[in-house]
């Protein structure tokens, strides 16, 4: 079956093969395909070849960081945060 | 010399108030405006956002904040593709490591770097298999 000519009617008669126990993991599924066209594209790190990148390089990462050390809580310990990361 | 940086030390940078932010800064500070070859998994760009986002109750700072390391200069970055799984799951397995640490140790490995890191699991069992020092030694081998 060809994407672009998929029916409802195609859909519906695969969903009635599908046991009542299959339900619940066709629901989740389609709450993910939901939530994916709503919310925002994840960030991208990669670049293209042909994208400019201005150079940036360690004042940018100076500046953010001096952003991110002044709001940075007193009493969040790095090994204790990072084990929860991690875990 | 090549290095590998954990992102304890890059949170550990960030980290004002905490014991070793100094040395953890200077270290990123000699490493990249003197451009020192730096080899790193893209995990560490995960950690990183998460880890902020979830210090500081913001995502788009923690994601700034990773994308700032991303774009420093001298970093090779390293993707964990099916061959690195397969080393990182092989000393994972064999040093009884998190997943996480494991794919540090891999990178390290493969690219024959240093680690250098602030994680107490990963300097107590990775120093047996793999050079790996604290930013503070680090920086006296700089």
């Amino acid at each position: 079956m060809s994407v672009d000519t998929v029916t409802e009617k195609d859909i519906l008669e695969k969903l009635r093969m599908l046991s009542s126990e299959q339900w619940a993991q066709v629901l989740d599924f389609i709450g993910y395909l939901s939530q994916k066209a709503t919310s925002e594209p994840p960030p991208t790190f990669a670049r293209s070849p042909e994208e400019h990148v201005p150079p940036r390089g360690w004042d940018t990462y100076v500046r953010v960081a001096g952003h991110v050390r002044r709001a940075w809580p007193e009493e969040q310990a790095t090994q204790s945060l990072l084990d929860e990361v991690r875990r | 010399m090549r290095f590998t940086i954990d992102a304890s030390v890059h949170i550990n940078a960030v980290n004002r108030s905490e014991v070793g932010s100094t040395e953890s800064r200077a270290l990123l500070e000699r490493l990249h405006r003197h451009e020192h070859s730096v080899v790193l998994p893209t995990l560490l760009l995960v950690e990183v956002a998460a880890a902020a986002a979830r210090a500081l109750d913001d995502a788009a700072l923690g994601i700034e904040l990773a994308q700032s390391i991303y774009d420093l200069p001298g970093q090779t970055w390293a993707p964990l593709d099916e061959s690195l799984a397969g080393e990182a799951a092989r000393l994972g397995a064999e040093a009884r490591l998190r997943g996480a640490d494991a794919v540090y140790a891999a990178v390290a490995r493969r690219f024959d770097t240093v680690l250098v890191t602030r994680d107490r699991q990963q300097l107590e069992r990775l120093r047996p298999l793999l050079p790996t020092q604290t930013p503070a030694e680090a920086l006296d081998q700089l």
